[in-house]
């Protein structure tokens, strides 16, 4: 089954001729109409992200907790699973928490992406296939087609280095504020390359697509922090927050390492063996 | 050491595998799904002297005998753009797509590319005369309309907003005229005066002799199609889904189409016997009284048209995007469907290009949905192909 016609009828068609409507009412700025459109679709997702946002914080909390149960009973896998469900519980979170609202919100994000490449039109080719999505509103065809330039920018073409590090610094920065610290040199290193990889994948990018595509990575990572931080705070922005994190974090690695040796004398398991 | 550590450890690039192929898919998704095209063009094809020209999809202009379809020369290479930025990641040079049909008058032919150069070659051997500007602009602006020749100029429009006329020998600039936006359409020469429409939602009347403008006519959307004069009339359509008959003597409004289209008007339209023939990106050739505008019928052929229709005799030939051909018969306005290309070439064709006609043979330049382009010489009445380039 071809879902392309289903996908352009309910989730890109919409979009894009919301896009070229407001881009009528925001004094014809395109760029301007990128930013609302995605504050709106933020705000309207709002409850999900909000979601996302504590179950992962919850998730982060559960870690020491989660660590000991792997360390009491991995030896009993079934047992191990039955003990992390009634953490869950007792905790009142679902390890699916962080994944639904993601699932949910990842369709949004691709039509409104998928929206701006065609409403940009920036090759002839992608112009003439614009004309399918338009709905039959006047202002759709009064509008259309739209002016590029957005301070300073030409938001069809791409090779900004300046945008390039607007859009790699606030993905760095959003991304440092959702890293947990960790005393695990192989955790660290593994946070390190995700706190590296994201922005420098996207900044990128940004030299290689359109300027009105970085605008709106610009636009949602900028949204994203303020949330972070109305969520959780600067997390470990600030290196304070850091260091209260790790020093909490090397309280609950004291508290495993007695267990662990506590559970290494009085193993069953080991007394048999 | 600890059993959780050791855990950890047996973990570890299992979990790392999975964060970057998750990464890898998830940026797959959003980049992947919807990059930009890459400008490929979609010229038609020129005819003169028994010879047929058109530009290729690599950012060539081919050169063919139209009684056989093999080469006059090899192809003429537009020059490839360097590329720029992208870390070394993009290609060293990308072609230069070809979008307007080229021009031909004495013994030059002429070809425009998206990289905004305007190339005169010799027709008999396909070497190149002169290049206008002398040298590729920093910032180059886009030729995406046709070019046209008269009066020993050739006229063209910019993707900056500017209508060009250069001197058809020398290529050095005539004149130039501003508009308020984009222009896409190809113009139209009639009696000195030269029509053209522009993205700022005017169609241009201007002398061709040196580009002062004679009058404008607004719209209320951009005007990309190419406009057609038939007696004293500029016929054309505009993206407010309207079609337009201005006096060609002074801009006044003769019609304006009742009811609105379903898309764009994008293609030039036909006129014959008192009818004008539109076509429509809604998938519909819409028959208008040249008179009064009134609908007289509205043939649905099922898929975009983005390509100029063709007269050949007594029969409107237009073909669609999905790659069929259909002749109208201009005395019952009955449409048969003359070929379907995919069929022909076995392979899933488009067209764009504005279809050309010689001598009872219907010209169709084709493309494919990658990459790659055919074009078919097709018997006018039966629709039968004589012959395609490139032959395999």
């Amino acid at each position: 089954m071809d879902i392309g016609p289903i996908w352009n009828l309910v989730a890109l068609g919409p979009v894009v001729n919301v896009l070229i409507m407001l881009t009528h009412y925001l004094f014809s700025s395109f760029g301007l109409a990128i930013i609302a459109l995605t504050i709106i679709v933020n705000l309207a997702l709002y409850p999900l992200t909000r979601q996302q946002l504590r179950s992962t914080q919850a998730m982060q909390a559960l870690q020491p907790k989660l660590a000991e149960l792997q360390k009491k009973y991995a030896r009993d896998r079934q047992r191990l699973g039955q003990e992390q469900m009634k953490l869950y519980r007792e905790s009142g979170m679902s390890p699916a928490g962080c994944l639904v609202p993601m699932v949910v919100q990842m369709p949004v994000w691709i039509a409104l992406y998928q929206a701006i490449i065609r409403v940009l039109a920036v090759s002839p080719e992608d112009f003439l296939g614009l004309s399918p999505f338009l709905y039959s509103w006047p202002v759709l065809y009064s509008v259309l087609p739209l002016g590029n330039r957005f301070l300073g920018l030409d938001l069809a073409t791409g090779n900004n280095f300046f945008l390039a590090i607007l859009v790699g610094g606030s993905m760095w920065v959003q991304q440092k504020m959702t890293t947990p610290p960790t005393t695990d040199p192989r955790q660290a290193a593994q946070a390190r390359m995700m706190l590296w990889m994201m922005p420098l994948m996207f900044g990128f990018f940004t030299l290689s697509f359109p300027s009105g595509l970085a605008l709106f990575w610009v636009t949602s990572t900028v949204i994203r922090i303020l949330l972070q931080y109305f969520t959780s705070g600067w997390g470990t922005l600030l290196p304070a927050r850091a260091v209260q994190v790790q020093a909490r974090d090397q309280k609950y690695k004291k508290r495993l390492q007695e267990s662990s040796s506590k559970a290494d004398i009085e193993s069953p398991d080991k007394r048999k063996g | 050491m600890s059993m959780t550590g050791n855990l950890f450890r047996r973990r570890a690039p299992a979990k790392l595998l999975t964060l970057l192929v998750t990464l890898a898919v998830v940026g797959a998704i959003v980049v992947g799904c919807a990059t930009p095209a890459q400008p490929r063009g979609w010229s038609g094809v020129a005819i003169t002297d028994g010879d047929v020209y058109f530009g290729s999809m690599n950012g060539q202009m081919v050169g063919l005998h139209s009684a056989a379809g093999t080469q006059l020369w090899s192809p003429f290479t537009l020059e490839p753009i360097k590329s720029t930025g992208g870390f070394g990641c993009a290609p060293a040079s990308t072609t230069v797509a070809i979008y307007g049909t080229p021009a031909a008058a004495g013994d030059l032919v002429y070809v425009a590319g998206y990289d905004g150069q305007v190339y005169a070659v010799n027709s008999s051997k396909g070497v190149l005369r002169w290049v206008y500007p002398r040298q590729r602009p920093t910032t180059p602006q886009p030729v995406v309309g046709g070019l046209v020749t008269a009066l020993g100029k050739v006229f063209f429009g910019l993707d900056s907003g500017s209508v060009y006329s250069l001197d058809a020998e020398t290529g050095d600039l005539e004149w130039q005229f501003p508009t308020g936006d984009k222009v896409w359409s190809t113009p139209t020469i009639d009696s000195g005066t030269l029509y053209i429409g522009s993205f700022d939602k005017k169609l241009y009347a201007l002398n061709a002799a040196d580009g002062t403008k004679k009058w404008e006519f607004p719209t209320g959307g951009a005007i990309v199609s190419t406009p057609t004069v038939a007696n004293g009339i500029v016929y054309f359509g505009s993206f407010d889904r309207q079609f337009y008959a201005v006096n060609a003597a002074g801009g006044s409004l003769k019609w304006k189409s009742p009811a609105g289209a379903g898309r764009w008007f994008w293609a030039q339209s036909s006129v014959y016997k008192g009818v004008v023939y539109a076509p429509n990106l809604d998938g519909k050739l819409y028959l208008l009284d040249a008179g009064n505008g009134n609908e007289i019928g509205a043939l649905d052929l099922g898929s975009s048209i983005a390509s100029a229709p063709v007269l050949v005799g007594s029969s409107v030939i237009v073909a669609t995007e999905n790659g069929k051909i259909y002749t109208i018969d201009t005395a019952t306005y009955e449409k048969r469907q003359l070929a379907d290309i995919k069929q022909l070439a076995n392979l899933d064709l488009l067209i764009y290009s504005p279809l050309s006609a010689a001598d009872g043979v219907i010209y169709v330049h084709a493309q494919t949905k990658s990459k790659g382009s055919l074009v078919y010489a097709l018997n006018a009445q039966t629709g039968a192909a004589i012959w395609r380039y490139p032959k395999q």
